[in-house]
């Protein structure tokens, strides 16, 4: 079986592995897709190959090393991981699409403010800081999420965020003392899940569809502490661009222009160091960093 | 990293002529010759890293950096110097020259 996902030029194969078909359904967002049962002559020859062998389901692609596959045995671990290759293929095809796609920034971000001020709020990815919680945190208090862990971007003034069209997922279990709130919103927006994670399923007024694009006119980075009084402090552009730098991947262009691009990024951005305990109280301070 | 072998009296050590950089602040962000690295210089490093910009050795180095800072001891500021100098050569954004 191939799925053709408009905007990436080549199908992915699924080869005794349909069931990861059924899970990728349900976590994407604005993506049109396509199901045929075998290859024609004007198909271009699959770049993603899955297929379910002794191991588990086992991934191909040009990012996973030549003659090794991924293998993962939970279908819904396993589509997890395709997207991050579904993403890549987004960003090379990019120029066939006329679009001119940076990279990727393992970052959430997530659409704040209002009129002139309204734009993404970018999380760089650092481990255990509550990034994806606080994604959806924020969707329950009503803001639209573009990602939660990977975010394709344009360079410009101001720099350009693309949502890549996928439901948030967060890790399991929730982490002990989460707001009850927030909780209960989580378990009433279950998506797919596994023993690792649960995607939270968000409806388009709190999801952005692929392809939706708003200028990024923040960037926090996020120290999450046990007992933390929540407060923003300022953050140095030199800390921004070093966590941005750190986080990109999927890059199409040599190095100095990717650097000199998240630079004016960083520039163009209102730079600061969110510490915080709580999801709740970190939004409330976002909101007004925003205002 | 290439392990290279570095005197800090007697090797003059300048930029690699591929090498790019940007000022961030007081850091700087290295871009390496082979167009695909990027590398972050603390504030230390970086100050290093502008000496640079003409060739010395690494003992030079040491002695512009107490002469501008005559509290630091001298013990320190060599091991800091051998540290980032061997560190840029190993990465490939500096080179031993003759």
């Amino acid at each position: 079986m191939l799925i053709h996902l408009e905007g990436i030029e080549s199908p992915i194969e699924f080869e005794g592995a349909e069931a990861l078909a059924g899970v990728l359904k349900k976590v994407l967002r604005g993506w049109r897709l396509r199901e045929t049962t075998a290859r024609t002559s004007a198909d271009r020859p699959p770049r993603i190959r899955l297929t379910l062998g002794a191991r588990g389901y086992e991934r191909r692609s040009p990012w996973i090393e030549a003659g090794k596959a991924q293998v993962l045995i939970d279908p819904v671990d396993a589509v997890c991981d395709l997207l991050l290759d579904i993403e890549r293929a987004y960003v090379e095809d990019a120029p066939k699409r006329g679009e001119a796609v940076l990279s990727i920034l393992h970052a959430a971000a997530v659409e704040m403010g209002h009129g002139e001020n309204k734009g993404l709020v970018v999380f760089p990815s650092t481990h255990a800081m509550g990034k994806s919680l606080l994604t959806v945190a924020l969707a329950q208090a009503g803001h639209r999420v573009f990602a939660d862990d990977q975010l394709p971007i344009i360079p410009g003034t101001p720099a350009l965020g693309i949502a890549p069209g996928f439901l948030p997922r967060l890790r399991r279990p929730l982490p002990e003392g989460v707001d009850a709130a927030l909780a209960g919103f989580v378990r009433s927006h279950t998506g797919p899940e596994s023993a690792r994670f649960r995607y939270v399923n968000l409806d388009d007024q709190r999801l952005a569809p692929l392809g939706t694009r708003a200028p990024i006119v923040g960037v926090v980075l996020l120290e999450r502490s046990d007992g933390a009084a929540p407060v923003v402090m300022p953050a140095t552009e030199a800390e921004v661009l070093k966590a941005c730098v750190l986080q990109s991947f999927g890059r199409t262009q040599n190095a100095l222009f990717v650097l000199d691009s998240l630079h004016a990024m960083v520039r163009g951005a209102k730079c600061v160091k969110l510490r915080y305990a709580d999801a709740p109280e970190a939004v409330a301070l976002l909101e007004e960093m925003v205002a | 990293m290439i392990p290279v072998l570095f005197d800090f009296e007697t090797s003059r050590v300048g930029r690699h002529p591929g090498a790019q950089f940007r000022e961030v602040g007081d850091e700087i962000f290295l871009v390496h010759p082979d167009g695909e690295q990027i590398y972050n210089l603390n504030p230390m490093a970086a100050a290093l890293w502008r000496l640079l910009k003409n060739p010395m050795t690494g003992r030079a180095m040491a002695e512009v950096v107490i002469t501008a800072f005559p509290m630091l001891a001298m013990a320190k500021v060599e091991g800091d110097v051998k540290a980032v100098l061997t560190e840029l050569l190993a990465k490939g954004f500096a080179r031993l020259l003759s």
